[in-house]
């Protein structure tokens, strides 16, 4: 860009704008080797001791425990709950997550305080575990415990 | 005759020289870039990828071709040691802790570094009261629970009582 001064001479007044595209351009390629794709977040979760539901009366009182096996989801409710249906079977092969979604739904209506534990046979995948953990929460259950061993 | 055509030619000289000028002057005018509109798109471009980028986020390092499970209720990561359970073993940062076959075996001498390590951390985590006994814990889908199982169980004998599971967020 040109400028008449006083004098009637031409000013120049353009700004050398190639050193600020060379720094823009290394920041743009430092900020996009640095940049986190994959987007990780986390479950939180308690480790429960297996069997621990049975040495503290308490935990006795407000824990059910959902096991995970070949055939389907298993639940053995809090003496509170004691009547209510133990076995969800599988649909089409699949682990049936909306029935497991409504009976905790449900048991959580009627017993507000109860939490839950995960466990789950050998060889049934990590991921189907997580989903389970995710039902219970969505569920509205405050502690969703995964026990080992 | 020859007069008229001598001012012809000074008039047509002082016509041709303005028109070349501006015709020089038309080149360069094509030639410079216009930089203000590229400086623009990096700015705005930077401005994205700072933003993007949420520093108050611990990030967690993670690799070996590991498949996040999907799971809606999940948050942001708390600060603390990763564990990484991946199908070929289990890994901190990019040391191998004890292959996968290992961990299958009941054999205490093949599980000795990941008792050794776990319990390590959780002396270092005892000295610094902001990462609790937590420890987040990076496993693949695919693996069998029971894989996934004896991790946790030496977590829990080690002293660690609470864990966060690694999860994509589904939307």
């Amino acid at each position: 860009m040109g400028m008449s001064g006083d004098s009637g001479e031409k000013l120049n007044i353009e700004l050398n704008l190639v050193p600020f595209i060379d720094l823009l351009s290394s920041l743009v390629l430092f900020l996009l080797l640095t940049a986190v794709w994959v987007q990780v977040s986390t479950i939180n979760s308690t480790i429960e001791k297996k069997g621990a539901a049975a040495t503290s009366a308490k935990k006795e009182d407000s824990q059910l425990s959902i096991r995970l096996t070949p055939a389907g989801f298993s639940l053995t409710w809090p003496a509170k709950l004691g009547g209510f249906p133990a076995e969800i079977a599988k649909s089409k092969g699949q682990f049936d997550y909306p029935a497991l979604e409504a009976r905790l739904k449900e048991g959580r209506q009627k017993y507000p305080e109860v939490t839950a534990s995960v466990n789950a046979d050998d060889e049934v995948d990590y991921g189907e575990v997580i989903r389970t953990i995710d039902t219970g929460k969505q569920s509205g259950l405050n502690t969703v415990g995964i026990e080992a061993g | 005759m020859p007069l008229k055509k001598a001012r012809l030619k000074i008039s047509d000289y002082s016509a041709s020289r303005k028109a070349s000028v501006s015709k020089t002057e038309r080149k360069i005018r094509m030639v410079s870039l216009s930089l203000t509109s590229m400086v623009d798109m990096f700015a705005i471009l930077v401005i994205f990828l700072l933003s993007s980028q949420d520093s108050a986020t611990p990030m967690l390092d993670f690799g070996h071709g590991v498949q996040l499970p999907k799971a809606k209720t999940a948050g942001p990561p708390p600060k603390g040691i990763t564990l990484e359970v991946a199908t070929t073993g289990v890994y901190f940062e990019q040391n191998k802790l004890v292959d996968l076959a290992g961990l299958k075996s009941s054999d205490a001498k093949t599980l000795a570094p990941l008792r050794t390590w776990l319990e390590a951390q959780i002396k270092k985590d005892q000295a610094d009261p902001a990462f609790g006994r937590r420890l987040n814990l990076v496993a693949d889908q695919r693996l069998p629970y029971g894989t996934v199982k004896r991790v946790v169980a030496m977590a829990k004998r080690s002293g660690y009582a609470e864990l966060s599971l690694a999860v994509e967020p589904k939307k």
